[in-house]
């Protein structure tokens, strides 16, 4: 199955159409070898404004991999960050064009918040401004207070802003958003679009929530394992999410797994297209596959776009039959494509996946797979096999949508 | 006071001026370095810089005195060639001061130094400062109470100092005759009015120095880790 989605992507084509567009613009371009702590090759294109996300087990080597790339450690192979082609890989740290949130920002403890923001304002030849940023960032009331004084998540947002003022065209993001609460994640998230879309500049992030991927990312970098080297392969984000969580599983079944993730948090992304807003009842309809489907109303998608959904595989049932009379209003038909038993941390229960059915032509080519949790009861009580065909039953709030690709 | 003791005062403030300022000057580097150094020599190093705090000074003094003794060996040469006679001399017993000062300067710096967060100079340097700028603009603010420290502990025990002065720069009156000599004297010849003065000086100076250390430090912590609401609540 995951050969089948790969293919469907059809990943070499689009890299090289990607490559050919960036030429004239800001455009990030790295093949570069690392090979300590683990042995690994990175190769990425980057158009200005794009995020990648490294997907990868915890102890994969992500974060060696960014801190050879900012040049805290060495690398070999070639880093151009701008179309002028200049050579980063030779330079020092802090001559690189890079700028990099670690996952635990060291900040100048001697100083207070507004006057590390000055301090490195002053050192930048030409600084970006930031200021917008600090109330966003809900950082106002502590500009005088030092960073021992701050809890980690307002030092990692004190962090973006100071990676930020270096106005760099990469911009690197290690688990940026893990430490905050919703409503600073979200702060965050639009601080960083923000900033990419104003500077041109691209970004790379390692994140573990899938969600903060979703939010950020439009292309995924998977790590994939041939014996000797290790080597992330790139691909859309909604490939690049399904392999990676099909290697969490295995490493869930074989007890490599250091108990990262969960078997029914599964997350599904499908490509639909957004049809009209039902304003009146509070919903929005797309088409998936040319069947009906329904979110809770997002204003920001418009009509006749394209769009991501992200389901939760705990967030959809299965269904014999249509069901008429009830209050889920996604019932859309399709074929399972293998079932499996996960037994994970306390969690029990059948992951099963299956393949929408196209009602329309012309989204033949969408390759829609998405996964569904359901209990051993219910799965005793059912018995789908294989090649039938199911209902998926969910409600419009189990959908989130990313008008991002 | 005297004309001598006025001699002897003044005689000690420079010194302890000119050796703290000379001490700093190589203690910031040679901390630094040995702070971030792996060396194997390291231990060797620091156990040559703490010597000492415990050796007594007449010991170093007469290794001094046997050094550079002008009539043989290193004293001759340096004498015949540089000009240069360290015994019995305001510059031997700067250098005496240097040698029995340093653990007092280097100690507080390297610890200051040693305490910074590893990822200090990787975090500076991604937000693009060089190694040069790094250490002006970053590391030696952030030391800033540890220089404070230093300076005013080497200050102090300078002036402070006896035993290597008496066997390296004997105890001539306008040259080498520091405080603690005078006060010396003063008790030799029995003349206590006058030692008095002196020992309450120095006892007055000691104090307010080790007081005003402390009372520095304790209010820089306290700005580094409490807010502002906590102080005026």
């Amino acid at each position: 199955m995951l050969n089948a989605i790969l293919n469907t992507f059809n990943i070499t084509e689009s890299a090289s159409e990607q490559r050919q567009d960036c030429r004239s613009a800001g455009t990030v371009m790295i093949d570069v070898q690392v090979s300590s702590p683990v042995s690994q090759h990175f190769s990425c294109t980057l158009r200005c404004a794009q995020v990648g996300v490294l997907l990868a087990p915890s102890g994969a080597g992500k974060t060696s991999l960014l801190n050879a790339l900012a040049g805290l450690s060495p690398a070999t192979g070639s880093i151009q960050v701008d179309s002028k082609g200049a050579e980063q890989i030779d330079l020092p740290a802090h001559q690189r064009r890079i700028a990099y949130v670690t996952q635990s920002p060291t900040l100048f403890g001697h100083l207070s918040i507004q006057a590390l923001l000055n301090l490195v304002s002053a050192e930048q030849t030409n600084a970006f401004d930031v200021t917008w940023a600090v109330g966003l960032l809900n950082l106002s009331g502590v500009l005088h207070l030092r960073a021992q004084q701050l809890s980690g998540g307002q030092q990692q947002r004190v962090a973006l802003l100071l990676a930020m003022i270096k106005g760099a065209p990469l911009l690197l993001l290690d688990e940026v958003l893990t430490g905050q609460d919703h409503t600073m994640k979200h702060a965050c998230i639009a601080v960083i679009k923000e900033y990419l879309k104003q500077t041109n500049a691209a970004a790379l992030m390692v994140c573990h929530q899938m969600e903060d991927a979703l939010a950020l990312a439009d292309m995924a970098w998977v790590l994939k394992d041939d014996g000797s080297c290790k080597h992330w392969q790139a691909m859309p984000i909604g490939a690049g999410l399904h392999l990676y969580q099909h290697q969490l599983l295995a490493s869930f079944q074989d007890g490599s797994n250091g108990g990262e993730g969960h078997a029914s948090e599964f997350l599904s992304v499908v490509q639909a297209t957004t049809l009209a807003h039902r304003t009146s009842l509070g919903l929005t309809e797309y088409r998936l596959n040319g069947q009906a489907c329904f979110s809770v109303h997002t204003p920001h998608t418009k009509p006749g776009q394209a769009v991501s959904l992200v389901l939760k595989a705990n967030r959809v049932g299965l269904s014999r039959k249509a069901m008429p009379d009830s209050s889920f209003v996604n019932q859309w038909l399709a074929t399972i494509t293998s079932t499996r038993e996960i037994v994970w941390q306390g969690e029990q229960g059948m992951l099963i996946d299956v393949k929408l059915v196209s009602k329309d032509d012309s989204d033949a080519a969408q390759c829609n797979d998405l996964s569904v949790w359901i209990t051993r009861l219910s799965f005793n009580q059912l018995k789908p096999a294989v090649n039938e065909p199911w209902y998926l039953i969910s409600k419009a709030d189990a959908l989130s949508v990313n008008s991002l690709h | 006071m005297s004309d001598t003791d006025l001699q002897a005062t003044i005689l000690t403030l420079q010194l302890a001026s000119v050796t703290t300022l000379c001490l700093l000057l190589i203690c910031v580097p040679g901390a630094y370095y040995l702070a971030r150094s792996r060396s194997v020599v390291k231990p060797f190093i620091e156990t040559l810089v703490t010597l000492p705090l415990v050796l007594p000074p007449t010991v170093m003094g007469y290794y001094f005195l046997v050094l550079f003794s002008p009539n043989d060996g290193l004293g001759l040469w340096l004498r015949d060639t540089l000009g240069i006679e360290l015994v019995f001399s305001f510059s031997g017993i700067w250098l005496a001061s240097m040698i029995y000062s340093l653990p007092f300067t280097f100690r507080p710096l390297q610890s200051a130094f040693e305490q910074l967060p590893k990822d200090l100079y990787n975090a500076a340097a991604l937000l693009g400062f060089s190694p040069c700028q790094q250490f002006r603009k970053v590391i030696l603010p952030a030391i800033k109470p540890a220089l404070f420290t230093a300076a005013t502990l080497s200050f102090a025990h300078t002036i402070g100092e006896f035993g290597a002065i008496l066997m390296i720069g004997g105890n001539i009156p306008g040259e080498t005759q520091v405080l603690s000599l005078a006060l010396f004297d003063h008790v030799e010849s029995l003349d206590f009015q006058a030692a008095e003065q002196l020992a309450l000086l120095m006892l007055a100076f000691s104090f307010s120095v080790v007081f005003a250390c402390q009372w520095w430090q304790k209010q820089s912590a306290y700005v580094g880790y409490i807010s502002d609401d906590q102080v005026r609540g």
